[in-house]
């Protein structure tokens, strides 16, 4: 997989192309970016623009040898290395150092991808510095993480950091009208929901959003429109009693999007730049019938909910206790 | 592959005269070179890329160079070669972050230090990372360190100063690097270029060393990622790209923007600033600094020593600068404190940015607290008598809020222009509790004229009136000074109202209240009516409010109930609780009157009687034959 079937990211690809093509691709590389947008897949592109035996332009042929077993993970010299269990642990680094000190077999250069780096371990971070300083020439060392400032100051500072954005909603949409089949205003749904990763849109079940949408629409206008607490406290009822925890968190966090609609509608945006477009009379009925502080103060509670969910707390009692003073 | 080698790697300083912003620390070790006073061991400290391992091998240089103990190492003998490229058999260099254990210690210097230097005069043992070695380790080098064999030199360099151990501290000469300054990492950025042939606008360059944040090798390494993506000719914007900064322009406008109150035009920032790949975080982060820039021109003026900035920029923000007041910048940091914390912790980081700067467009509108308070009270003391009794309530601390919140209490509350703050804001207890009192009712009956409420008699309980119908409604401002929990008030309250019906469900309400139950409050807060009639207590809840009435009668809350009766009723009533629009009395009961009418005579019959004894039971309702 070059660079070039890759989606998105036009800003990176241009910069590491040109990179691989002038050889002053640096040592050490921190991919930076949401989860889901593809940071491993450009680290493997890297790798196999830097190994491959036809590169053109400073990208990767996809047929050679080596292009193949990079793709196919059985390249000698390009390793990528996970957390084993919770973290990287400074054994597996300590392997990674000794192994990074001899020449590649079959490639150019030996290419280590950390997987999830924000996952090292303190003590197998500080050992890896060394070598990020001054590594031997032909290695290059790629940390791949969704969370680039929880890696230790020292190593951010010895390594170049590229930070990827989130794909942009049309090349979400048209990625996904080319792979999958739905209905247009699914996909675009999905494109949205999935705020630019790609990851996140292939885990989406939208039957199962539509159905949460729903659930959730229905209390926002429980609480605003038709002030119905008694529904307003079935939902709190049936949220905190049906729900496993994480599909409570997936509601909240629908309950969320939907009040970014409000929110954003609010303020004047137009109802196709909203991310639930499809149901444009509902939002436009809610933001009526609330204001810019109620839903401010809304998100707070809900944010706080969640964060106190962390914390173990009595789901329904929080949610009780939330829905009332809504 | 040399070419790829980095400029952090390819520059590094080969003497003293080049290591950039530490002259304290290079003129220290340059007197005790001249005067031969050579300690045996150095602790050099500092943040990351600011000169530690650069200096500790040039300073290995100087002792060992071929040409004798020197302050200007020749860098062409072995000796200077081979340390240079840290293979020098004398010159141990040694990665205490990967070699952590006790045993290491004692295989890479112990057991080695006793032997003389191969070559060179000294023997220097380098140990980078120096925090990372574990207790034991460090306990083990005390006494090499302490006292080591002659012509041998430690060096320790570590980021993490409080990580080791004093009894190492003590031994060493301590060397604190600093971070240097943003004009020094711009000449050497300058200098850099310059010899790669790069040409770079000054502004883009001063760019790249705020990225470096004080650390010369991350903003060399900035340096090496721009040339990478731009190649030979760089302008500003290839750099705000490259390294996926977020510029000035975008800062200012979105100052601009607050300041403008425009809140469209924030949104679409949001979007660019999450279409370019930002991090939201280092936004905040960066606009904290600008908003910082704006505060120190506020307070000291234009000053180019105290506000970095490129050129140009520091007129640009004068001109922003009266936009805002000294209380608007520092509400804005509170509000960017919390927005970064926010946008860390939720999964919808975006909204709580935008959040975050429609805060900061209204905090415009907020009033500070004290003048607020100070309004009040010259309102108050030009009313004569009147309020007097409940001044001090207002005073005194506010009730806990119910939201654990630190932040700060103007934030919360949004006050409608002066004109109707006394009206609003009087309360001063600006806590959700009071604030969710008053939300139920309108905030109009009470838009309080100074007259009227003189007129008003603190005690409110004097008009009865039998319209139970209407939903509970604190009837006037000192009442709504009870309400937020002002209990000395509350006892005094005249117990002969007792009979009178007007106020049953805000008496109930209020030893509800006073008992701290606020839940089942706010459940009562649904009931349509709540009224005392005979020896029943009648709640009637709207249509289909069936989940309240079964909260009410709840084991707990009908003990709640219960209580409450006895203290506002002084005697034990019992609970009748309804669900539905109309008056349930209507249909099960004659009217009062009647009741009473017929009740003795019903008493007296013998029927009645025998079965009233037979279950111990007593006659509650008499209702017509049908």
């Amino acid at each position: 997989m070059p660079f070039a079937s890759l989606v998105g990211n036009e800003r990176i690809k241009k910069l590491l192309r040109r990179a691989v093509m002038e050889g002053r691709v640096s040592q050490g590389l921190i991919f930076a970016g949401p989860t889901g947008v593809g940071k491993h897949k450009f680290a493997l592109a890297l790798a196999q623009a830097i190994n491959c035996e036809n590169p053109k332009e400073g990208d990767a042929c996809g047929h050679c040898p080596q292009c193949c077993k990079i793709a196919e993970s059985e390249h000698v010299d390009v390793a990528t290395i996970s957390p084993d269990g919770q973290f990287i642990k400074i054994g597996q680094m300590r392997g990674m150092s000794s192994d990074a000190q001899f020449r590649p077999y079959e490639g150019r250069r030996r290419v280590f991808i950390l997987d999830e780096a924000h996952r090292l371990k303190m003590e197998a971070a500080n050992s890896i510095l060394k070598i990020l300083e001054e590594p031997p020439s032909t290695s290059l060392i790629i940390l791949v993480t969704s969370k680039p400032y929880s890696l230790i100051e020292t190593i951010r500072s010895r390594c170049q950091m590229l930070s990827f954005a989130p794909l942009a909603d049309r090349e979400l949409e048209s990625f996904l009208a080319i792979n999958y089949r739905r209905p247009a205003e699914d996909t675009r749904l999905l494109a949205r929901l999935a705020r630019g990763s790609i990851g996140r849109a292939l885990e989406i079940d939208l039957g199962q959003y539509k159905e949460k949408r729903r659930l959730m629409i229905e209390i926002v206008e429980a609480v605003s429109i038709r002030r119905d607490t008694v529904r307003l406290l079935n939902a709190a009822e049936y949220m905190s009693r049906k729900l496993e925890r994480e599909e409570f968190e997936n509601h909240l966090d629908t309950l969320l999007v939907l009040l970014m609609d409000v929110f954003h509608l609010k303020l004047g945006r137009p109802t196709d730049s909203l991310t639930n477009a499809d149901i444009p009379d509902h939002l436009v009925r809610i933001a009526e019938a609330v204001s810019l502080e109620l839903i401010i103060d809304w998100v707070e509670r809900i944010e706080e909910l969640l964060i106190s969910l962390t914390r173990n707390l009595n789901r329904h009692v929080a949610m009780d206790a939330m829905f009332v003073s809504l | 592959m040399s070419d790829s080698q980095v400029i952090a790697r390819r520059f590094r300083p080969q003497a003293y005269s080049q290591v950039i912003g530490q002259e304290t620390i290079t003129r220290t070790l340059i007197n005790s070179i001249r005067s031969g006073r050579i300690h045996h061991a150095y602790l050099f400290t500092g943040a990351r890329g600011v000169g530690k391992t650069t200096t500790a091998r040039i300073f290995a240089k100087s002792l060992n160079c071929a040409e004798g103990v020197t302050t200007d190492p020749c860098g062409q003998c072995h000796s200077c070669q081979d340390i240079a490229a840290s293979r020098s058999i004398d010159v141990l260099e040694i990665d205490a972050a990967s070699n952590t254990g006790v045993e290491n210690v004692r295989n890479a210097i112990i057991n080695t230090v006793a032997i003389s230097p191969a070559r060179d005069r000294y023997k220097i043992f380098i140990i980078d990372e120096v925090h990372m070695l574990s207790l034991q380790a460090f306990n083990a080098l005390l006494k090499t360190v302490e006292e080591p064999p002659p012509r041998v030199v430690f060096i320790l360099a570590t980021t993490e100063l409080q990580k080791v151990p004093e009894t190492i501290l003590s031994r060493c000469q301590v060397f604190e690097f600093k971070t240097i300054t943003l004009k020094k990492i711009t000449e050497q950025l300058r200098s850099i270029s310059d010899e790669l042939g790069v040409a770079i606008p000054d502004s883009a360059l001063m760019a790249i060393a705020r990225a470096g944040e004080g650390s010369m090798r991350d903003a060399e390494s900035a340096l090496d990622q721009v040339i990478s993506f731009a190649g030979n000719t760089i302008t500003d914007e290839d750099v705000s790209v490259a390294l996926g900064l977020v510029d000035i322009e975008t800062l200012n406008t979105t100052i601009q923007a607050i300041a403008e109150h425009d809140s469209e035009r924030v949104i679409q920032i949001v979007e660019e600033i999450v279409s370019r790949g930002y991090d939201l975080r280092n936004f905040c982060r960066e606009m904290m600094t600008h908003i910082r820039a704006l505060l120190v021109i506020k307070v000291a003026g234009f000053d180019p020593e105290l506000v970095q900035l490129p050129q140009g920029e520091g007129e640009r923000l004068s001109r922003l600068v009266n936009s805002f007041s000294e209380q608007d910048l520092v509400r804005f940091f509170s509000i960017l404190t919390k927005t970064e914390q926010d946008i860390r912790v939720s999964s919808q980081p975006r909204f709580q940015l935008e959040i975050g700067l429609i805060k900061m467009i209204q905090a415009g509108r907020l009033y500070m607290l004290e003048d607020l308070i100070h309004q009040f009270e010259e309102l108050q003391s030009r009313l004569p008598g009147g309020l007097a009794p409940i001044a001090p309530s207002s005073k005194s601390p506010a009730p806990p809020a119910r939201t654990s919140s630190l932040r700060p209490v103007a934030e919360k509350v949004r006050i409608p222009p002066p004109a109707k703050s006394v009206s609003t804001g009087e309360p001063v207890a600006e806590t959700k509790p009071a604030i969710r009192d008053e939300a139920p009712s309108s905030s109009q009956p009470i838009k309080a004229q100074p007259p009227e409420i003189k007129e008003t008699p603190p005690v409110v309980y004097s008009a009865p009136q039998p319209d139970f119908s209407l939903p509970p409604e604190p009837p006037d401002f000192a009442e709504r000074f009870d309400s937020a929990s002002d209990l000395p008030l509350m006892k005094a309250r005249p117990a002969p109202a007792a009979n009178s019906t007007q106020s049953d469900a805000d008496r109930i309400k209020g030893a509800i209240e006073a008992k701290g139950k606020r839940l089942f409050l706010s459940i009562l807060d649904h009931a349509e009516s709540i009224q005392i009639e005979g020896d029943s207590l009648r709640i009637r809840f709207p249509a289909g409010a069936v989940k309240f009435k079964k909260d009410v009668e709840s084991k707990d809350n009908r003990k709640l109930l219960d209580e409450v009766c006895r203290e506002v009723a002084g005697r034990a009533l019992s609970l009748v609780v309804t669900v539905g629009a109309e008056a349930p009395s209507r249909s099960e009961a004659l009217p009062k009157q009647q009741t009473a009418a017929v009740k003795p005579a019903v008493e007296e019959h013998s029927t009645v009687r025998a079965i009233a004894d037979k279950f111990h039971g007593k006659i509650e309702i008499i209702k017509p034959d049908q």
